[in-house]
């Protein structure tokens, strides 16, 4: 993969493992996933960056990796306050589930959501970037 | 004396109208005057009569006329005396016309009456053909009975044939002129058109005799008397009609009528029914007067017996026994019997009705037993029943509440509901009530508590149901039984129930979160591992780093199966429409993320369904990624092509699933265990001896079947059915 070749300029990692978010900014620079990598360690700082930048589209993600079991707002609980930010927003952002749940009734509830376009399970390799590079 | 005489004749002159001979009264005239001049004043001469011999001869000839025989007696010095015996016997002689007037007066009334009463008119007719002869007399009830006013007093004979119908004019005529030649008198019956209403003639009897000269023996005149015997003729018609139609009913009827002469012991009359009712005709009856006696059947002898010794009291009977049919039928009669006594006191006669009642008392027999039935049951039974009237009163209750809330029936009919209900139902009961009065006919369900005799609180279960509206019933219907000790054991068991339900849910979470949490770092580290991998070249390190990777795959495997079997055995069967087909695809590519490296393992599928299959998707799940996993992680390493080949047939019926392959395949000696938890072939296994354990019951849990071929070196089979529910 040609190394200045970014699948995306900015990808926002939501994940309260330190290691996850390490091993993901790792990965993704490494296969030129995404050019900015924007870790955040709950979902609640997630929310407020979207929130504060959605009047600027340059500092707002293409793609969100969003992990489900967090502490005290968990992934589906992002979703839910993620419905009410504006358009703008919600247009720019591609969510994917990131989680190493394998509950039948996660998966279903996820891909449910309009927001949500892949559900993928942990860890994250090379392979599983590719699927969401090329659905 | 002669005031006395005086007031007689005026009053014999006002109110009489029988002839009286009219010189008599003339000579009376003159004697009273004369009596009153001379009598005052004795010895003297009378100026209007003349001496008193003249006035005493005078008296005689009254006296001779009125018909005294006796010669007058006439004593010179007596002259005086002598009068005054004449006058005597002169007054008494007008006292005894005077009777004899008044008594013809009153039988005259008495004859009228007796003709109006009767309504039979008299008559004297001359004996003449001619029919221009008017009668000699008519009494005037005659004259009514024909309509013809009494004025007209005078009537021809033609006048009359005119009254009588024309049809029965000439036999009428007939019966006169044979009465004049021949019989002397006529006894006969014609009709009468009265009043010229010929649509409703009378009929009338007439009977008449011929009187005779006495020396010449010529017909001189005809007296007869004429009754209107219309209404007696229609009463009797009436009568002949009730008559025959008793006969009518004598003979037709079901029941039977007979009538005995004891003294004679003499069957008098039995009506035809007994042919029907015994079998035998009434002549049979006739001659033996004890067959009814023989036919009743012994045991009901005695009753036969004691009605008998009632009728010679003179009691009248009822009687209820069985009878031997000819014909060998058992029948029950009702035998209803009046006695006749002579002065005596001696029973001379009965007179009596027999009817057939077999099919009343079979009726009340059957129904005398389903009641006995009926009682023996309710009292016996642990239900109780009770009707509750609109004061809310019980009105009736069966034994069986002694059981149950242990008041005897006497003491709880009577009171009121109200007095036994838990506080806290009071509530309860007024909505059941509410409900009921609602919806009759309707059963109500209910679960009270109520307060038996000892104080206790008896949990009550039953079904109450409106029939006020039933005259015999008049109230609510009530059934119940004693539900304290399952209502204990429900309750207890819903506890139990409810605490097994939050430890379920506790422990279903707590195995997803260990589960997650556990898994979550393992992934972590495989990232980790996979990332390092790709950083290095050096091969001693990726060897390392790729057993650090099997070791922590083969965890992770073991914790999903151990969360697959906790959700196996707690969760719901979810069935939804199932397509092989796509699930097949999913489990396909997770083997990739999960694999074990045996990525040269060629699955085949094959698939034939419907769409009609409905299973629990995430159980179809588990059975066959375990089996094909199980394939893939033992294939055969020997063999050149590997394969694991599924085969779908899914219906409406139900799903056939056999996963086969050419791998390794299991001795026969371990065949027995392969299915047990945790067992492990070999410690070459890769799993974690959970796999098909949990195939197993997964698949039981499905209510489906799972049978498996294997032969070591050639490969094994699954082979598994799941009904379709």
């Amino acid at each position: 993969m040609d190394p200045n070749n970014f699948n995306f300029e900015k990808v926002m990692i939501v994940d309260d493992a330190e290691i996850d978010r390490f091993l993901a900014k790792k990965v993704l620079t490494k296969h030129a996933f995404a050019k900015e990598v924007l870790p955040q360690e709950s979902a609640m700082n997630a929310l407020s960056y979207l929130s504060e930048n959605q009047e600027n589209k340059e500092a707002l993600p293409d793609l969100i990796f969003l992990d489900i079991n967090m502490p005290k707002m968990n992934g589906f609980d992002f979703l839910e306050e993620y419905k009410k930010l504006p358009e703008s927003v919600k247009k720019k952002c591609i969510i994917v589930m990131l989680s190493s749940s394998l509950l039948p009734e996660d998966r279903e509830l996820a891909m449910n959501n309009p927001y949500v376009c892949q559900f993928l399970n942990k860890p994250l390799t090379a392979d599983k970037l590719k699927d969401v590079a090329n659905p | 004396m002669n005031v006395i005489l005086e007031q007689l004749l005026n009053k014999h002159f006002a109110g009489n109208d029988v002839p009286f001979h009219p010189d008599l009264f003339h000579e009376l005239d003159i004697l009273l005057n004369g009596a009153a001049a001379t009598l005052p004043e004795t010895g003297k001469e009378s100026p209007a009569t003349g001496t008193p011999e003249e006035l005493y001869h005078i008296l005689w000839e009254t006296l001779n006329l009125l018909g005294t025989e006796a010669s007058p007696m006439m004593d010179g010095d007596e002259t005086l005396h002598s009068i005054v015996n004449a006058a005597d016997m002169l007054y008494t002689g007008c006292r005894n016309i005077v009777a004899i007037e008044q008594q013809t007066l009153r039988e005259t009334v008495h004859l009228k009456t007796i003709q109006g009463v009767a309504k039979a008119g008299s008559w004297d007719v001359p004996a003449t053909y001619d029919l221009s002869a008017v009668q000699n007399y008519w009494s005037d009830e005659l004259f009514h009975l024909l309509g013809i006013d009494p004025s007209a007093n005078k009537i021809t004979y033609e006048q009359y044939i005119a009254l009588v119908h024309p049809e029965d004019r000439g036999f009428m005529m007939e019966e006169v002129s044979r009465a004049y030649t021949e019989t002397g008198r006529y006894d006969t019956e014609y009709r009468i058109i009265r009043g010229g209403d010929i649509a409703h003639p009378r009929t009338v009897r007439e009977i008449a005799e011929v009187i005779k000269d006495e020396v010449t023996g010529e017909p001189l005149s005809l007296i007869g008397v004429t009754m209107d015997i219309t209404d007696i003729k229609q009463a009797e018609k009436a009568i002949v009609e009730a008559n025959a139609e008793l006969r009518t009913l004598f003979n037709n009827m079901n029941e039977v009528f007979f009538s005995v002469n004891v003294e004679q012991d003499r069957t008098l009359q039995i009506s035809p029914a007994c042919e029907r009712l015994y079998g035998y005709a009434p002549e049979m009856f006739m001659k033996d007067p004890y067959l009814w006696f023989s036919l009743i059947i012994d045991e009901d002898k005695k009753k036969a017996h004691e009605s008998n010794l009632q009728l010679s009291q003179g009691e009248d009977t009822q009687v209820e026994y069985r009878i031997r049919h000819r014909n060998g039928q058992i029948k029950w009669l009702s035998v209803r019997m009046r006695p006749t006594l002579n002065v005596s006191g001696k029973l001379i006669r009965i007179d009596g009705i027999s009817s057939d009642i077999t099919e009343r008392k079979e009726a009340e027999l059957a129904l005398t037993n389903s009641e006995l039935k009926l009682r023996s049951l309710l009292e016996n039974s642990n239900d109780a029943i009770v009707i509750i009237n609109e004061h809310l009163d019980y009105t009736f209750a069966t034994e069986s509440i002694g059981r149950i809330i242990g008041y005897a029936t006497e003491e709880f009919v009577g009171t009121s509901m109200l007095n036994y209900i838990h506080e806290e139902d009071q509530g309860f009961i007024a909505h059941s009530l509410f409900s009921l009065n609602a919806k009759p006919r309707e059963p109500l369900p209910f679960e009270v508590r109520f307060r038996a005799k000892d104080g206790h609180w008896v949990w009550l279960e039953g079904v109450a149901t409106n029939y006020m509206n039933e005259a015999v019933i008049n109230g609510h219907i009530v059934n119940f039984r004693d539900v304290t000790d399952e209502i204990a054991y429900r309750k207890e068991l819903e506890d139990a129930n409810d605490k097994l339900k939050k430890t379920n849910t506790e422990l279903d979470r707590f195995v997803y979160s260990v589960s997650h949490d556990l898994r979550a770092p393992l992934a972590s580290i495989l990232g980790l591992i996979e990332f390092t991998e790709s950083e290095t070249d050096d091969e001693d390190i990726k060897q390392n780093l790729s057993m650090m990777k099997d070791s922590i795959r083969k965890l992770d495997i073991f914790i999903l199966d151990i969360l697959d079997y906790s959700r196996n055995a707690r969760l719901e069967v979810k069935r939804t429409p199932i397509s092989f087909s796509s699930l097949l695809t999913d489990i396909r590519n997770s083997l990739k993320f999960i694999s074990t490296g045996n990525s040269n393992v060629e699955i085949r599928i094959n698939i034939e369904e419907d769409g009609t299959f409905c299973s629990d998707r995430s159980r179809i799940i588990i059975i066959l990624n375990n089996l094909v996993s199980n394939a893939v992680r033992y294939a055969d390493p020997a063999k050149p092509a590997s394969y694991v080949e599924v085969t779908v047939v899914a219906r409406a019926d139900g799903a056939l699933i056999s996963v086969k392959d050419n791998g390794i395949g299991i001795h026969k000696d371990y065949h027995q265990y392969i299915f047990n938890m945790f067992y492990r072939v070999s410690e070459k296994s890769k799993g974690s001896g959970l796999g098909l354990y949990l195939v197993k019951e997964t698949v039981e849990k499905l209510n489906g079947d799972i049978q498996f071929t294997s032969t070591p070196g050639v490969g094994t089979e699954f082979k598994i059915y799941i009904p379709n529910p």
